[in-house]
C-alpha cells in the first residue's frame, strides 16, 4: 500500500478543554497529508466545546462518551473509525505540519503495527522534550526520553523484558493490529493506557516502533484530574493505574508475585516521598500531604484487587469493518491552497493579516534569543519572528539552550539546541572557529529535523558566528543570509589579528559567496562588506532591508513636555560599554556637557565589555572604574544601570529626554529606533548605517566619530532647547511609523525569502536536469 | 598541523561531517561497549541459573533481552549506513555539478576544443576508477584460498636424528609432542578458519559491490559525457 493510499482516522479525546481544542483543529488546516477524517470523542463537557465543534460541521464527526475515562473514549473513537491508521493526538497538543505525512511513510511498511513520535513540552520556562523514542517494561519502569535506540540500550530497572512504548500525546496504529488486540483496556482511565497498549501488542508479535520524527508539540492544559503547573492533582489515579498494570503485565511477562509486589512497595513509596518533599518546601499543606498519601494506598489496594481479580476490559471488533478496502470518509481539509495564517499554539491567536499569497515556514537562526538575550542579534531576530507571524508565517528560531526543548515566545517556536564540540577537532587551536564550526553543526542537525517535520522552506541565518554556514554549505535548502557587521570590522576595530580571526573572516566571506540571497541592514553595510572583502561579488543577488520595531501605543509615547519646568534633563546611552559604541566619547563629553547645562544627568545602561574589547588589557581597568578614577568629580552626575530587564529599559527610553549612542560604528543602529519609539530625539555618529536611521537637524543630529567635543556641543545645543527636543522626538516617531516598524520590516523580508527559494529551486531543478 | 589552513580545508571537513551521518560512530561503540559488558554479567550470573531449574525462565528473558539489544544494533547500524550511502551520492552528485559548471563557465565562447567529451573532469572512470579498481582477479583468487580450512593446517614435521640408540626413541617422542601440540593448534585453526571464513565473504561480497558501483559509475560517466558534448554543440 503506498502513501497515497492510506486513510488516516484521526481521534481526539476531549473534555472541557475548548479553547486547546480550537486551536488543535485550526492547526490542522496545515498538515500536509490531506487523507484524514478527524474524529473528536468527547466526554461529559460542561465548557463550549460543542459549540467550537459546530463549526466544523460536516469536516468532523463527533460521538459522545458518557464518563471522563480516557480509554473508553479511545475505544469509542477507535469503533467508529473508518481510516487504516488510527491516530491519537492530545486536545491540548498541535502537530507538526508534517506529522501524518511522517506517519505515513513509516506506515508504508506493512511490518510496522504502532509508531509514536517525538512530544515537546511547550513549557513557559522549562521547556523539555517530554517523549522521544520511550521504552517501557512490564513492571511500569520506564525511560521516556532517548536520544536514539542506542542510548540506554542497557535499560536500568529490575524487568527483563523492555518494548518501545507511545506516548498517548502522540502515537499511531494500524487499524487492524490495534482491533486484534481490544483495543485500550478500560481500566485505564487516565494514565499508562498508551503503554498498556503498547506492551499488550508486543507480546502479540506486533511491531511497535517509536521514531524521533512525527513531532508533535503539548501545550498542557488543565483537566479535571489535575491543575497544570501546580502540584494539584489526582496523583492516586496514578498509582492505581501502575499498580493494575505491574500486575497485569508482570504476571504475563513471568515475573514473580514477590518482584511484582515489591514493585507495587516502590512505585506507593516514590508517592509517598515526593509528597513529603512538596510538604517540607511548603507546596503542600500536612493535612493535604497526608490526605494524599492515604489515597495513594487506598488506591494501590484497589488497582492489586483489580489486576489479579478482574479480567481485562477490553473491545471486540467486528470484523466486517476490517474488509473495507476503500473506506467512506469525511476529509477534514478543505481543497485549494491555504492561505490562512499561522495559530499560536498557547493563546490560540491568529494574525490579523491574512497573507496573500500561502503563508511561508521560516526557520531564523539566533545563538542569543529572548527572554534570556534580549541585545544585538537576538533582539532583532525576534522582532522579524513577530513580523513575520502578523503577517501570518509559521515560524521556528533555532537557539542556544542549556537543555534541548521548545517553546513558544512572541509567535515562533522556539528551538532550544544543546552542542558539544566533538566535531572537527583539528580546529581545536582555533576556539572562535572551533565552536562556530561545532554550533554551526548542530544548527544544520535541528535544520534538518525541522525540514522533516515542520517543512521549513527557508532558513534565515545572522552573519554572526556563521550559524548557517554549514546549512549552506549541505545545499539542503535555501539560506537567507542577514548581513550585519562583519567579524572582519569587528577584529580591524578590535586589532585582531591571529589565525583564529583570519580563519573566521575567510569563512565569514565564503557563507556571503554560497548564501542563496542576502538581506544587509542598510546601504552602509554593503559598502563595509565590499570594502572588508574586496571584489565581493553580490551581483545583484540583495535587497537591503532596515530594521523595524513595534510601535508603542500613542499613549506611551512621552515626547518633551514643553510645559514642564526643566529640573533635571536626563540624557540616556544604552550599549555595551566598549571602544566601538563610543563609550570613551561619551565620558569626555559629559564635563563638558555639565559645564553648560549643569542640570543635566547621565543613565548609562549596558554590560561592561572592556575584558573583551581589549581595553582591561590595555589599562588594567574596567569602564566603571576608569571613569571613577579619571572623572571622580561627576561621579554624581552619572549612574551606571549595569544590563537591565527589558521592562526597566524600556521604563527608562521612555522617561529620558534626550538619547545618545555615538558609536564608532553600527552597522544600523537600532538603539536609535528604539529611542524614537517614545518620541525623543537622538544623537548618534556618521558612522555606518546610522545617517540612514537618523534624518540629521530633523529627528536628531549626526556627530563626527571620535570627536567628542562635538558630541557635547550637539548634546548642549538640544538640551538647551525645549523646542527643539520636542519637535525633533515627534519627527522621528513620525519617521519611524513611516519607515521602520516591524510589519514593514517583515513583508520586505517575506520577499527576499520568496525570491531566495524561486532562486534555490531553479537551480536544484537545473542540477536535478 | 604545518602551513595555513584555508577555505577549502574547512569546507573539505564540513563534508566529510556531512557524510558522517546522524549518529556518531562513538555511539555505536560504546553501545556495542555497554551490551558486551553487560551480556559479560549475564553470562555468569546465566550459568549460575540453569543449575536451579526454577530460574531458568530468568536466563531465558535475560537471553531475549540481550537479543533485543543486538538487534537493535544492528537496525541503527544498517540506518547509518543507509544515511551515509544517500549522503555521499547526494555529495558526489553535487560536486559532480558544479565541476561541470565551472568547467563550461571557464570554456570560451568559441572555444568548443578547449573542452571535449574526453576531458570532463575528474570523475571520468580514468580519474576514480584508479583508486577503486585495486581488486585483480588475483586478489580474488588469494582471498578464497585464505578462506578454506586447508590453509590453516599445519602437517606433522619431525626429522629424525642422527644419534644411534636413542634416536628412535627421540623420535618417538617429538612425533608424540607434535602430536599433542598439533591437536590444539588445529582447534585454534578450525575456529580461526571459521573467522576467515566470514572476513573472506564480506570482502567478496564488498568486491562484488564495489564492481558493480563501478559499473555504474563508468555508465554514468558515459552519460554525463554524452551530455557535455551536448551542451557544447548546443553553446555553439
Amino acid at each position: 500500500m503506498t502513501t497515497a493510499n492510506l486513510v488516516f482516522s484521526l481521534i481526539i479525546n476531549t473534555t472541557d478543554r475548548a479553547d486547546s481544542l480550537q486551536t488543535l483543529l485550526r492547526t490542522l488546516e496545515y498538515q500536509s497529508y490531506s487523507h484524514f477524517e478527524v474524529i473528536v470523542v468527547v466526554g461529559p463537557t460542561r465548557d463550549r466545546t460543542l459549540d467550537v465543534l459546530s463549526q466544523y460541521e460536516g469536516r468532523v464527526r463527533v460521538l459522545r462518551c458518557p464518563k471522563a475515562n480516557l480509554s473508553q473514549s479511545r475505544n469509542i473513537g477507535l469503533l467508529a473509525a473508518r481510516g487504516d491508521i488510527v491516530t491519537f493526538i492530545d486536545d491540548d497538543a498541535v502537530p507538526s505540519q508534517r506529522w501524518l505525512e511522517q506517519l505515513a511513510r513509516l506506515f508504508e511498511d506493512p511490518i510496522l503495527d504502532a509508531t509514536g513520535g517525538v512530544v515537546y513540552l511547550i513549557h513557559p520556562d522549562r521547556p523539555v522534550v517530554q517523549y522521544r523514542i520511550g521504552i517501557i517494561s512490564p513492571l511500569a519502569e520506564q525511560v521516556d526520553v532517548r536520544s536514539s535506540w542506542l542510548d540506554q540500550i542497557v535499560p536500568p530497572g529490575e524487568s527483563h523484558q523492555w518494548v518501545g512504548r507511545m506516548m498517548g500525546t502522540n502515537m499511531a496504529f494500524r487499524r487492524q493490529s490495534l482491533s486484534e488486540v481490544g483495543g485500550f483496556d478500560e481500566f485505564f482511565e487516565w494514565v499508562f493506557d498508551d503503554s498498556d497498549v503498547a506492551l499488550r501488542l508486543a507480546n502479540a508479535g506486533k511491531i511497535v516502533h517509536p521514531v524521533k520524527e512525527a513531532v508533535v508539540y503539548h501545550v498542557p492544559a488543565s483537566s479535571r484530574n489535575r491543575v497544570m503547573f501546580t502540584y494539584r492533582g489526582k496523583w492516586w489515579i496514578q498509582t492505581k493505574a501502575a499498580v493494575y498494570f505491574s500486575i497485569k503485565n508482570g504476571l504475563a511477562a513471568g515475573d514473580s508475585l514477590r518482584s511484582i509486589g515489591l514493585r507495587c512497595l516502590h512505585l506507593i513509596h516514590g508517592h509517598w516521598l515526593w509528597y513529603g518533599h512538596l510538604w517540607g518546601e511548603g507546596k503542600l499543606t500536612l493535612f493535604q500531604s497526608l490526605r494524599m498519601r492515604f489515597e495513594d494506598v487506598w488506591a494501590a489496594l484497589n488497582g492489586a484487587v483489580k489486576g489479579l481479580l478482574l479480567p481485562r476490559r477490553l473491545i471486540h471488533l467486528p470484523s466486517v469493518a476490517m474488509s473495507e478496502t476503500t473506506p467512506f470518509i469525511q476529509r477534514f481539509q478543505k481543497g485549494g491552497a491555504i492561505k490562512q495564517p499561522s495559530v499560536d499554539p498557547v493563546s490560540g491567536h491568529q494574525p490579523l493579516l491574512s497573507p496573500s499569497e500561502p503563508p511561508l515556514r521560516i526557520c531564523l537562526l539566533s545563538g542569543m534569543y529572548p527572554p534570556a538575550h534580549t541585545e544585538g542579534v537576538g533582539r532583532h531576530t525576534n522582532l522579524l519572528a513577530r513580523g513575520l507571524f502578523e503577517c501570518g508565517h509559521t515560524i521556528h528560531v533555532i537557539t542556544r539552550g542549556e537543555k534541548a526543548g521548545v517553546s513558544f515566545y512572541d509567535g515562533a517556536y522556539v528551538h532550544q539546541i544543546t552542542y558539544r564540540p566533538n566535531r572537527y577537532h583539528r580546529y581545536q587551536r582555533f576556539p572562535g572557529l572551533y565552536h562556530a564550526l561545532n554550533y554551526s553543526h548542530a544548527v544544520y542537525e535541528e535544520v534538518k529535523r525541522l525540514i522533516l517535520n515542520d517543512g521549513i522552506q527557508v532558513v534565515d541565518s545572522p552573519l554572526w558566528q556563521l550559524e548557517g554556514l554549514v546549512t549552506t554549505v549541505s545545499g539542503l535548502i535555501p539560506v537567507v543570509l542577514r548581513l550585519q557587521t562583519a567579524h572582519r570590522q569587528i577584529a580591524a576595530i578590535q586589532q585582531d589579528r591571529d589565525e583564529d580571526s583570519r580563519l573566521m573572516g575567510e569563512m565569514e566571506q565564503t557563507f556571503i559567496e554560497r548564501a542563496t540571497y542576502l538581506v544587509p541592514n542598510s546601504q552602509a553595510t554593503v559598502d563595509a562588506v565590499r570594502q572588508v572583502y574586496r571584489a565581493l561579488p553580490l551581483d545583484g543577488r540583495y535587497s537591503i532591508v532596515p530594521h523595524g520595531i513595534v510601535p508603542v501605543p500613542d499613549d506611551n509615547v512621552r515626547p518633551f513636555d514643553l510645559r514642564r519646568e526643566t529640573d533635571a534633563l536626563t540624557v540616556l546611552y544604552v550599549g555595551r560599554l566598549e571602544k566601538r559604541k563610543g563609550i570613551l566619547d561619551l565620558f569626555q563629553a559629559i564635563p563638558l556637557v555639565l559645564k553648560q547645562v549643569p542640570n543635566a544627568r547621565f543613565v548609562v545602561v549596558g554590560n561592561d565589555n572592556s575584558q573583551h574589547d581589549g581595553f582591561q588589557r590595555r589599562t588594567g581597568e574596567t569602564y566603571l572604574s576608569y571613569f571613577t578614577r579619571h572623572y571622580s568629580r561627576f561621579t554624581s552626575f552619572v549612574q551606571f544601570a549595569g544590563t537591565v530587564s527589558e521592562e526597566m529599559l524600556q521604563s527608562l527610553y521612555q522617561s529620558c529626554d534626550l538619547f545618545v549612542a555615538p558609536s564608532l560604528y553600527e552597522s544600523f543602529g537600532l538603539i536609535y529606533l528604539e529611542a524614537m519609539n517614545y518620541a525623543k530625539p537622538v544623537i548618534g555618529c556618521q558612522a555606518g548605517g546610522v545617517p540612514e536611521v537618523v534624518d540629521h537637524g530633523i529627528t536628531g543630529l549626526l556627530v563626527e566619530p571620535g570627536a567628542p567635543s562635538a558630541l557635547a556641543e550637539a548634546m548642549v545645543s538640544l538640551l538647551q532647547s525645549p523646542i527643539r527636543l520636542y519637535e525633533m522626538g515627534m519627527a522621528g516617531r513620525q519617521r519611524l511609523l513611516e519607515r521602520f516598524t516591524y510589519t514593514q520590516m517583515a513583508r520586505s523580508f517575506e520577499r527576499a525569502y520568496r525570491t531566495a527559494l524561486g532562486a534555490f529551486n531553479a537551480v536544484s531543478s537545473e542540477g536535478e536536469a | 598541523m604545518k602551513g595555513l589552513l584555508t577555505v577549502s580545508d574547512v569546507l573539505s571537513d564540513i563534508e566529510f561531517e556531512l557524510v558522517q551521518g546522524s549518529i556518531s560512530r562513538d555511539e555505536l561503540g560504546h553501545s556495542i561497549q555497554r551490551v558486551r559488558k553487560y551480556q559479560n554479567e549475564i553470562r555468569g550470573e546465566t550459568i549460575q541459573s540453569v543449575r536451579q531449574a526454577h530460574k531458568v525462565h530468568e536466563a531465558i528473558s535475560r537471553q531475549f533481552q540481550i537479543n533485543d539489544m543486538l538487534i537493535t544494533l544492528l537496525q541503527e547500524m544498517a540506518a547509518e549506513l543507509r544515511s551515509m550511502q544517500l549522503m555521499s551520492r547526494r555529495i558526489a552528485r553535487i560536486s559532480r555539478f558544479d565541476e561541470r559548471m565551472a568547467r563550461v563557465a571557464s570554456t570560451p565562447a568559441t572555444g568548443h576544443e578547449a573542452v571535449s567529451a574526453e576531458e570532463v573532469g575528474p570523475f571520468d572512470s580514468g580519474g576514480l576508477s584508479e583508486d577503486l579498481q585495486w581488486w585483480p582477479t588475483a586478489d580474488v583468487e588469494q582471498v578464497e584460498n585464505a578462506m578454506r580450512s586447508e590453509a590453516l593446517q599445519v602437517r606433522l614435521d619431525v626429522h629424525s636424528t642422527g644419534i644411534p640408540v636413542v634416536g628412535g626413541l627421540m623420535k618417538r617422542l617429538r612425533v608424540a609432542l607434535h602430536n599433542l601440540a598439533l591437536f590444539y593448534v588445529d582447534r585454534l585453526a578450525r575456529q580461526q578458519a571459521a573467522i576467515n571464513q566470514t572476513y573472506g565473504n564480506w570482502i567478496l561480497r564488498l568486491v562484488q559491490l564495489c564492481q558493480q558501483q563501478q559499473e555504474q559509475i563508468d555508465l554514468l560517466n558515459t552519460q554525463v559525457n554524452i551530455l557535455q558534448a551536448r551542451l557544447i554543440e548546443s553553446e555553439q
